[in-house]
């Protein structure tokens, strides 16, 4: 169907607004960590500035620990996505396709546990990790996270998983593969765009949390995450804003990078073609 | 290919049975058709013998083997199913070879003989295609080479042609049934369809609510069925029903039905005086001859479809039934439409009376109106 002129103008005018909604911060932390500290609060404002301070993200690799920080986080939610993946996946696999009188309850359980806040959490964690020795070690962020993760990407999982017809397993049960094979071989290369977003999403929420690591490793600055050792750069009277700025961009990087990595298998379609 | 038994199969879903008590024999390289309509038993049925679902009692044994116990991939069975599952991330060559590849089998060889299966479905300029880039028709074939290029001592097919178009479902279907008689692998196909099980199978297996109604050729489902059922599902149109009282005259026993006088076979003479259900297929009717008995009928409607008519009538103060194929259950007694089906019927039928009899050699099939079993 042909497009009029006046409904592609709105559309273009809105996803310009759209994209200039989301990306102006971006583009605002890009010129903040450029400007010298003084030129913040300039009136008015640069929205290019005139003499970018490049070195501020030289200063940011050699005065601060941020690349130890960055593979502290990307250590902790890479592990933490990856077991919480391995228990998602099993979980919600189970609960789409072995139904019985229960699995709507312990579905329902699990989701709900997802809905208690993370302040409310943090205490129980707080002594679980103490008890367990796991204070200031990233296995604490860890398996806090994955608390954290498997609930949702359990439920985004099942989902998914209902959306695939059980004959496809089945077709590769009487084609040879066991139940395990028909999981490993057809049903999840099937969900590899529910996989890659419910992985995208459990490693977004490890690698922005800033309240258990601040909790669990704010005594051990070996194993501080790029979040909590930001936090630090906020001093008392003063704070190097294009400093804080060039850091975040600098965290928010991975992000970017993994988004337009699985961003392929977000766009779904994988079962287009497996039935009628 | 193989030879299989099923001895006594049950299946429970907590209270309700899904499967009661089926027991059949079928010969190595039949092609048997489970038909019945949606919820009668026999996609359970084939899933049970796919190894797919756990029978709650019974046995399973293919070409003397128990197979009861056994997972789906040690039954040596192929399955082609009713939304064809092609698996959607591999090419349709990866699919085809997929249970070979699962089997050990050498690549090559693999190669060769889905090159071999894809030559003989016509589908040889598709194998580097997913099953997104294929039409029904394509995808249909795809599943099919699935199955055939194991060589399998039995096929098993649940409606594999409910997705497809008219047109291309009757082409499927006289390609599957070539095909089957060609390579004379045992197969068991499931359907709802009557006009597929009667242009497909060597032998029927009509089911009911999870009940064996009869096993038979088509001919003989069609022309001695043993109950309402069957007879109501098998024929399209359905065979349409009267009742009557069983009288004898002069000219014998008959019944008159409707103001029509049915000859009856002296196995009636038991129901003397009784109301029994008679069945008659709509193209047993025909326009009578000007001296002979003939009903009187109005048409309600009439349906031409260019070389045969469909007329469709009451028979006012008679109490009749319609059992309509596909339908779970016969409509109760009562003023339903009676159907007849003509041919060369010549000037237009509808608006005025018509009158309608029964053509020499036509069988009447006599239901005890009770069990609805026939009476032979």
């Amino acid at each position: 169907m042909k497009r009029k002129l006046w409904q592609s103008i709105l559309l273009y005018a809105t996803v310009i607004v759209a994209c200039a909604v989301v990306l102006f911060p971006v583009y605002w932390m890009v010129v903040t960590s450029l400007q010298p500290p003084g030129s913040l609060r300039a009136y008015p404002p640069h929205f290019l500035p005139p003499d970018p301070q490049w070195q501020t993200y030289i200063r940011l690799f050699i005065e601060t620990d941020i690349l130890r920080w960055m593979a502290n986080s990307a250590i902790v939610a890479v592990t933490a996505t990856g077991i919480s993946m391995v228990a998602a996946v099993l979980a919600g696999y189970s609960l789409s396709r072995y139904q019985t009188k229960s699995s709507e309850n312990v579905g329902l359980f699990i989701l709900m546990s997802k809905m208690l806040p993370a302040t409310m959490l943090i205490i129980p964690l707080f002594g679980i990790m103490r008890s367990l020795g796991l204070m200031g070690s990233l296995w604490s962020l860890i398996f806090a996270h994955a608390t954290g993760i498997v609930p949702f990407a359990t439920w985004m999982l099942k989902g998914y998983f209902d959306s695939i017809p059980n004959e496809l397993e089945q077709a590769a049960q009487v084609d040879g593969c066991t139940p395990w094979g028909a999981l490993f071989r057809v049903i999840l290369p099937v969900a590899a765009p529910g996989l890659a977003a419910t992985s995208l999403y459990g490693f977004v929420l490890s690698w922005a949390d800033y309240l258990f690591a601040r909790t669990f490793l704010a005594n051990n600055a070996d194993s501080w995450t790029v979040n909590l050792g930001i936090a630090t750069f906020k001093g008392e009277y003063q704070t190097d804003w294009n400093l804080v700025m060039a850091a975040s961009l600098l965290a928010a990087l991975p992000i970017m990078i993994a988004y337009l990595f699985l961003q392929r298998f977000l766009v779904g379609g994988m079962t287009a073609g497996a039935g009628k | 290919m193989a030879d299989i038994q099923i001895q006594n199969l049950n299946k429970r879903y907590g209270t309700f049975q899904a499967l009661h008590d089926m027991s059949l024999d079928v010969k190595d390289g039949e092609f048997i058709v489970f038909v019945g309509p949606s919820g009668c038993g026999k996609s359970t049925a084939l899933k049970i013998l796919a190894g797919l679902e756990a029978a709650s009692t019974g046995s399973i044994i293919i070409g003397g083997e128990d197979v009861t116990e056994l997972a789906p991939a040690k039954r040596d069975i192929a399955m082609v199913f009713q939304n064809y599952a092609l698996y959607p991330h591999l090419t349709v060559r990866q699919n085809i070879g997929f249970g070979l590849m699962m089997r050990g089998t050498d690549k090559k060889q693999i190669n060769q003989r889905v090159e071999r299966a894809a030559q003989a479905l016509e589908i040889s300029d598709l194998l580097e295609r997913r099953p997104k880039a294929l039409s029904g028709g394509q995808r249909q074939r795809v599943a099919l080479g699935r199955a055939i290029v194991r060589e399998p001592r039995v096929f098993l097919m649940d409606e594999p042609l409910s997705n497809l178009d008219a047109a291309l479902r009757v082409q499927m279907r006289a390609e599957i049934t070539a095909l089957q008689r060609r390579i004379g692998v045992t197969t068991i196909y499931v359907t709802h369809d009557q006009t597929e099980a009667m242009t497909m199978a060597d032998r029927i297996v009509i089911m009911r609510k999870g009940v064996v109604q009869q096993i038979g050729s088509p001919d003989t489902l069609f022309n001695h069925p043993a109950n309402m059922f069957v007879a109501g599902f098998i024929g399209s149109p359905a065979m349409n029903f009267l009742s009557g009282k069983v009288q004898r005259d002069d000219r014998g026993l008959n019944i008159d039905a409707g103001g029509l006088r049915l000859p009856v076979a002296e196995a009636a003479a038991a129901y003397l005086g009784k109301t029994v259900i008679c069945g008659i297929r709509p193209e047993s009717l025909d326009l009578a001859r000007d001296d002979a008995p003939a009903l009187e009928i109005t048409p309600t409607l009439v349906e031409s479809l260019g070389t045969e008519a469909y007329v469709h009538f009451k028979l006012p103060g008679q109490q009749v039934a319609t059992a309509v194929a596909g339908e779970h259950e016969h409509q109760p007694l009562g003023n339903g439409t009676l159907i007849a089906r003509l041919y060369d019927v010549g000037t237009p039928l509808s608006g005025g009376t018509i009158r309608l009899g029964l053509k020499p050699q036509a069988s009447v099939h006599l239901f005890d109106p009770a069990t609805e079993q026939a009476i032979s």
